[in-house]
């Protein structure tokens, strides 16, 4: 037995082959996942070909020409751009204090970015509409201290939504940008010290592209996931800043419009995909632990 | 000189971080005072002191019924997704193997594909399978927590030491011994902070949800957001924050129970 | 220009006192580098040696005292301004940023023009032999080409002062010692000032001018390496500094009582302060016989011993040997192709004139043998 123990451990590679499949323990998942997640997104995929019968790619016409189409798709895109630019500058620099706090204060701002992670969405949007609203908390205060003299519309607006995912996407970069900069080797910034580099240099030089990592990936889970969102405009949205998911929603229930929402159904996933698959290897680095070379 | 200076620098940040402590909390703390108003209109300043709200959302059935919908949802989509995502996080946590790589992009992708994609697919799709009602959404619900069970087991996996499972066998464990005695433990932690997320995705999850339930059968974030939508009163703050309450207990103790010596 | 034109600088701490969250770890200390010379700070971790290190640096400003480079005082100098050259024990190379990039990178800081940095990266580089190297990333270096990059680096904006801190933990024993030769070489080609931080006490023999123990915050001795192995001024650094077989025992007039009333033998003309004392030999100072009972012949003592447990080391055997007076020590002898077992009976010789006497306490004494 010494002799196996010692053999593997000299062997270089550091996991041992068993004499057993490896991946027996992904079958169930697999097999389950292709009935009850990869078919009714094939089917509804596939439905932009074929509903109307024949349909073709009539249906991809009408999403890159119809109008409709074509301004919720900015909606999206303009407020997935704008959230994602905000998360990344924000969330990076909330990391960053996390970073430098001591230990107590490290702890509260921590648990104060986990919470919002913790807390239900729908929760958080509602609230949002609590704040905004015209007797809301920021209305009164301004009514307070005399800066406008009626309330001003706050919420149904463009702003109140990228607020509100601002917000509710915050973490998702916090965390991934704190991890990295756990992991920042401290003697590569006295290095770069004592190499010559002043302090804002040895950060821009040093500390933030090592870091860059945790940012990279947070920014492209945000605005992956900001592409598909639905609770948050719709609550704190106007009718006209609502986004491509509440489209295809409504194509689905009150337009029944099957191979609409199908086609932009394909439009959104293909790109989500896309998007995840050229920062996959971060991604995977920063919320998989996933060394990928 | 470098005193003042370093008190400047903290003043600065201090004035940084702040407004985004304020957001990151004020949505979760605003709407405590509210539960409380007596007024009927969610307005602020909040009037008066009530517990009105709370002793009808206690006493209502339909939003008792809903949460007792969720919470079997909720519990039969853990089950489910911990049966699917602890062998696989251990499979891919574990070993290596060929395509590993794309297995886990695939297992993960429920988690970013659009919820409403998924939605429409699952609607069209789940009738014909016989997926109604509670089990249909509780499948659903899976789906979306399945990555998080796969992540955290994985995590948890590649802790482990494989030549301590070989460790055990020359010790004289035979194969499910080591499972329970060895791998087991060694990957509880993981397990269960993915069955929190698992139980927690579905419990939150709107938007499948309001595709795949019915007048009969409502979950309590579908049953809020009617609520939402047909005008809002305050009940809706005392649920919130009862919500919030028990996600934030929730919260403490997981991370009271895993706090590890570093 | 040419790497190392500069002039080396000395270093003078004085006073220098340090804690950490009110743990003192620097208990004023006084040490002076003389220009051009190889120090080793040598000390077990946690002595102190790294901290007296990152002060000299400017990365931790000290407590109290002065620290001075070249005649000036450091106080509220940052690191970056004080034109000293640091290979940390992990290397420290910039991931991102390729092998050329690192070494240019202290030339990018003095905003030396491109020409001239490429062609000192070029020098700085065929000075630790990694010509060819300059697009490699460091992840695709072995772990000696990235401490000769860390050298090349720390050396490439020709500072005064080189501080190296463990730079070889990290490699593997035979890999230390080419390592060793080269850094010596440098030392020896570059005549700068080299600070040097170790644990390991052949590294320090091995490489430096003098040798500084640390023990708990303070310095336990500074001399050359030959003073500091066969002279230790302290049973600490006695202990630190490698193997050796002592005899503890009392003092009194010129007898000395071995412990646990073994016997007794006569000093011989060895001064030594009264009160208990601890006379060590270094193991290769001790020679072994046939079994016999305690003797003196003038200064030689032969003592019978026991051994305990032995290990083959190529040309020579360690044995542990335990003594009559109970002390317990190593003897090293040439291999005579067999081991001598386990519990069997030798003697062991000790000349009193290769034998370091120490106080067998805490205090030091002020006049060694």
């Amino acid at each position: 037995m010494n002799t196996v123990l010692g053999s593997l451990q000299g062997g270089g590679s550091r996991k041992p082959r068993l004499p057993r499949p490896a991946a027996l323990g992904m079958w169930p998942v697999l097999a389950v996942l292709l009935v009850i997640f990869v078919w009714p997104t094939v089917v509804i995929i596939s439905r932009s070909v074929t509903d109307p019968p024949g349909a073709g790619l009539s249906n991809f016409h009408r999403v890159l020409t119809d109008p409709t189409v074509l301004r919720f798709g900015w909606n999206t895109v303009r407020t997935a751009l704008i959230v994602t630019a905000a998360t990344a500058v924000i969330g990076y620099g909330y990391a960053y204090a996390i970073y430098r706090a001591g230990p107590a204060l490290r702890v509260l701002l921590l648990f104060c970015a986990l919470l919002p992670f913790w807390t239900s969405l729908l929760v958080r949007s509602f609230a949002w509409t609590v704040i905004l609203r015209d007797t809301g908390i920021v209305n009164w205060l301004l009514l307070r201290v005399d800066v406008v003299d009626h309330p001003v519309g706050l919420l149904r607006t463009p702003f109140a939504v990228t607020l509100g995912m601002t917000q509710i996407l915050l973490p998702f970069v916090i965390l991934p940008c704190y991890t990295a900069m756990m992991r920042f080797d401290r003697d590569l910034h006295l290095a770069a010290r004592s190499l010559g580099a002043r302090p804002s240099a040895a950060f821009w030089l040093v500390f933030f592209p090592v870091t860059r990592v945790g940012l990279v990936a947070g920014s492209i889970l945000v605005l992956v996931l900001s592409l598909g969102y639905y609770i948050t405009p719709v609550l704190l949205g106007g009718p006209g800043d609502q986004p491509i998911a509440v489209l295809i929603a409504s194509q689905v229930t009150t337009q029944l419009d099957w191979g609409l929402a199908g086609s932009m159904a394909a439009v959104v996933t293909a790109v989500v995909l896309a998007l995840l698959a050229l920062g996959w290897r971060l991604v995977a680095r920063a919320f998989l632990g996933e060394e990928v070379r | 000189m470098s005193g003042r200076r370093r008190w400047l620098s903290r003043l600065l940040w201090a004035v940084l971080v702040a407004p985004v402590v304020v957001c990151l909390l004020a949505p979760s703390l605003v709407i405590i005072p509210m539960s409380f108003s007596r007024s009927p209109v969610l307005s602020f300043p909040p009037s008066g002191f009530t517990l009105d709200w709370y002793q009808r959302l206690f006493t209502s059935s339909e939003w008792i019924a809903s949460a007792r919908n969720s919470a079997t949802v909720a519990f039969a989509a853990t089950v489910l997704s911990l049966l699917l995502g602890v062998p696989a996080g251990l499979a891919l946590g574990l070993r290596d193997w060929r395509s590993k790589r794309l297995m886990m992009a695939f297992v993960i992708t429920p988690m970013v594909i659009p919820t409403v994609v998924l939605a429409i697919g699952m609607y069209a799709v789940y009738a014909r399978l016989g997926l109604v009602g509670m089990w249909g959404l509780a499948a659903a619900h899976a789906v979306i927590a399945v990555p998080f069970v796969v992540i955290t087991t994985m995590a948890a996996a590649r802790q482990l030491d494989p030549t301590l499972l070989l460790a055990a066998r020359s010790l004289g464990a035979l194969p499910w011994q080591v499972f329970l005695n060895v791998t087991l433990p060694s990957i509880a932690r993981g397990v269960l902070s993915g069955a929190v997320f698992a139980f927690v995705t579905s419990w939150d999850e709107v938007v499948i949800a309001l595709f795949l339930t019915d007048p009969t059968f409502k979950t309590l974030p579908v049953q809020m957001w009617n609520q939402l939508s047909q005008g809002v009163d305050p009940t809706v703050a005392a649920l919130a924050t009862t919500l919030l309450g028990l996600t934030t207990l929730l919260m403490v103790s997981v991370l009271a129970t895993s706090r590890r010596p570093r | 220009m040419t790497l190392g034109s500069t002039s080396p600088a000395g270093i003078h701490l004085q006073g220098v006192r340090k804690s950490y969250r009110g743990q003192p770890v620097l208990h004023g200390l006084d040490l002076t580098v003389a220009a051009g010379e190889f120090v080793s700070m040598l000390g077990p971790s946690g002595s102190g040696k790294t901290t007296t290190l990152k002060v000299i640096a400017g990365f931790e400003q000290a407590d109290a005292g002065t620290v001075t480079l070249d005649g000036r005082d450091m106080d509220g100098i940052p690191p970056e301004r004080r034109n000293i050259g640091v290979v940390f024990q992990n290397y420290s190379l910039f991931p991102h940023m390729s092998v050329a990039a690192n070494v240019g990178f202290p030339l990018r800081m003095r905003k030396v023009g491109k020409q001239q940095r490429q062609e000192q990266i070029r020098r700085a580089l065929s000075l630790v032999e990694l010509g060819g190297y300059e697009d490699r990333m460091p992840r695709e270096l072995s772990g000696g080409q990235q401490q000769r990059v860390a050298i090349a680096r720390a050396l490439v904006f020709e500072p005064q002062v080189l501080l190296m801190d463990e730079p070889l933990g990290a490699l593997d024993r035979r890999l230390r010692a080419v390592m060793q030769l080269e850094i010596k070489e440098l030392h020896e080609r570059l005549g700068l000032t080299v600070v040097y931080v170790t644990h390991d006490q052949e590294e320090a023999l091995a490489m430096s001018d003098r040798i500084v123990v640390f023990n708990a915050g303070r310095i336990e001795q500074v001399g050359t390496p030959r003073e500091i192995f066969r002279n230790p001024a302290t049973v600490f650094v006695a202990d630190f500094m490698g193997d050796s077989l002592s005899l503890s025992g009392n003092v009194t007039a010129n007898q000395v009582q071995l412990a646990g009333g073994a016997g007794e033998f006569a000093l011989h003309g060895m001064v030594v302060p009264e009160g208990a004392a601890r006379f060590l030999w270094r193991s290769d100072a001790v020679r072994v016989a046939e079994p016999a009972v305690l003797d003196q012949n003038g200064p030689t003592l032969r003592l019978p011993a026991t051994v305990i447990t032995s290990a083959y080391g190529g040309d020579a055997l360690r044995l542990r040997v335990r003594l009559a007076s109970g002390d317990v020590g190593i003897v090293t002898v040439r291999d005579s192709g067999q081991a001598p077992p386990a519990g069997s009976a030798i003697s062991v010789l000790l000349d009193l004139s290769t034998a370091v006497a120490l106080p067998d306490g805490a205090d030091r004494y002020e006049v060694a043998s």
